[in-house]
């Protein structure tokens, strides 16, 4: 997978420009079967419609109930990494690792192999589909930076407002960068709360970053970014 | 008494000063370049992001109509005002204002400046969403597309010489530099950004005049002073700004506006007595634009009269409504 989504990401988040997401990240579903998508379906950048990454990138692919319960289900090794089972959310976390940014261009290597490095990150992004709801699923699922909806998106129509909390560590998060499809829309204030109004039909998908120091050998900062998908009502 | 115009104390301008004063601003720099737009002369719903400062300038440059009285008439008048303003809440803001006038008046030729009364402004926001709540610390640009209000009030303080007199040694209540008493002003203002370009500001607005009895004028006729209660200004003001120019590497942003402004001016009361030639309708419009900069606003508007309705309006050379035009400029920053 390549760190140009999560870097380009920031760059736009950085300056508040209405710049799209180079590369998205979702997952496209036929029947029981989650497939975990990368590239361009998305986003107004131009290139393939699908980008092909490694499986090893994959961390966590998981399936929930109504309850926010896990649930048991199948994940495939090969690409393109699938879940297989009944969810009404499913998840996939992933990371390409360290990156850095040298003289002599952005390797794919830690701060501590790349040589002279300017400058360094880890990168994890992350995305949610949402195809059912239930009151479980308007809690955080995980631990990483994740986007919560507050209510039943699935009923909201163009022009509803979409209530979220973004949250990291299941606590509310401050401060995180939201988008819509790739247009920063604002910030999550004191209570980890902002809202995003739908502005197109069908599949929707929402955005957060958020970059934090790191003190590890291989990089400088995290770069976690997460997605949110779904389908509004016709 | 000579036909005046009046000192607009709480030109309630103020609240237009720059969309970058919405809070928005402190969370996301989008906000300034993509939020809601805000004219010139009519008062948005902004209000300060909490803790911030807000510096302000404004001339406005009222150039008079001529030939409509015996030479010398009235050329020009202008009205100064340096503000600040400070976000006690996200919802609350106060502002302190320090007007200077220049003012040349008629048939005489007599001219009058100086800084006049100080006023103070509170403005509170507050916002419709599913429900009406006070203008919260954090908003998305989705949030700022709602309807946005504040209501605001303030009062003048009788800071300037109500009984400057003028070079014949006269008061002329239209040309002096303060009202000598307190002036009080309200008003409430509406604002929908209706696309992402788009905004659309509507206001209405008062400001109320107590009687004050001027010093003794034996020169200007009036030897026990003269009692003067300036009639009620009563506001109608709708805007709509458009987004015209973004460029968001740069900070930069350039907004069109036009603007209605209607303004019913109540008679003034001399000694008890209804003043000819004072008061009347007048419904302008304005044509500006906005640029903003990083934490800086630049506002230009253009002002005339597109429909009068004075009382003797013959005698009001140099009165509102009897301009050519009125060239407004305004700049702020926010820190």
């Amino acid at each position: 997978m390549s760190h140009t989504s999560v870097h380009c990401l920031l760059a736009a988040l950085t300056v508040f420009a209405p710049i799209a997401l180079a590369h998205d990240l979702w997952v496209e579903r036929q029947g029981p079967l989650h497939t975990l998508q990368y590239g361009h379906l998305y986003s107004s950048h131009g290139g393939a419609t699908t980008v092909t990454y490694k499986p090893g990138q994959v961390k966590e692919a998981a399936c929930f109930g109504h309850d926010g319960k896990r649930m048991r289900a199948e994940t495939s090794q090969t690409y393109p990494v699938t879940l297989k089972g009944v969810c009404a959310a499913s998840w996939f976390l992933t990371s390409s690792g360290y990156w850095s940014k040298t003289p002599y261009g952005t390797q794919n290597l830690g701060r501590n192999e790349a040589g002279p490095v300017l400058d360094s990150w880890l990168s994890v992004e992350s995305v949610k589909r949402l195809d059912h709801w239930g009151p479980g699923l308007a809690r955080p699922l995980t631990r990483e930076l994740e986007i919560v909806p507050l209510g039943n998106p699935l009923e909201l129509k163009v022009g509803d407002k979409l209530r979220l909390d973004i949250t990291l560590g299941g606590k509310p998060a401050a401060g995180v960068t939201v988008a819509y499809f790739g247009q920063p829309r604002g910030v999550s204030d004191a209570n980890g709360q902002i809202n995003v109004r739908l502005r197109r039909p069908g599949v929707q998908l929402i955005q957060a970053s958020l970059e934090t120091p790191l003190r590890e050998p291989g990089a400088d900062r995290l770069i976690q970014s997460t997605s949110l998908q779904f389908e509004s009502a016709p | 008494m000579r036909p005046h115009t009046r000192i607009l104390t709480l030109s309630l301008a103020l609240v237009t000063t720059q969309a970058c004063a919405h809070h928005g601003v402190a969370s996301l720099g989008a906000a300034a370049l993509e939020g809601p737009g805000a004219p010139v002369e009519t008062s948005s719903s902004a209000t300060l992001p909490e803790g911030q400062w807000l510096a302000y300038l404004k001339l406005d440059h009222a150039k008079s109509r001529r030939g409509i009285l015996t030479p010398p008439e009235n050329d020009y008048n202008q009205y100064w005002m340096l503000g600040l303003g400070y976000g006690f809440r996200p919802w609350l803001s106060a502002y302190v204002f320090q007007p200077y006038n220049v003012k040349q008046d008629t048939p005489g030729g007599y001219r009058s400046k100086g800084f006049t009364d100080v006023s103070l402004v509170g403005v509170m926001g507050f916002k419709y969403d599913d429900g009406f709540l006070l203008v919260p610390a954090s908003e998305s640009l989705d949030d700022m597309q709602d309807w946005h209000f504040t209501l605001y009030g303030g009062l003048s303080l009788p800071t300037g010489n109500a009984n400057h007199r003028l070079s014949d040694g006269s008061i002329d209540p239209g040309m002096s530099l303060g009202f000598g008493k307190p002036s009080f002003s309200y008003g409430v203002t509406a604002t929908r950004q209706m696309t992402d370009k788009a905004t659309l500001v509507f206001e209405a607005g008062q400001i109320r005049f107590r009687q004050y009895h001027y010093d003794n004028d034996p020169v200007g006729g009036n030897p026990t002073g003269i009692r003067v209660r300036f009639g009620t200004e009563t506001r109608f003001n709708t805007a709509l700004s458009y987004r015209l120019v973004t460029r968001a590497e740069g900070r930069f942003r350039v907004d069109g506006n036009l603007e209605l402004n209607f303004l019913r001016l109540g008679r003034d009361v001399e000694d008890g007595i209804p003043a000819p030639g004072t008061g009347g309708d007048i419904l302008y419009g304005v044509l500006g634009t906005r640029l903003y900069k990083d934490n800086m606003s630049l506002g230009l508007a253009l002002k005339k009269p597109i429909w009068i309705d004075l009382n003797e309006k013959s005698l009001q050379q140099g009165a509102e409504g009897r301009e050519r035009y009125r060239f407004i400029t305004t700049f702020s920053a926010l820190f």
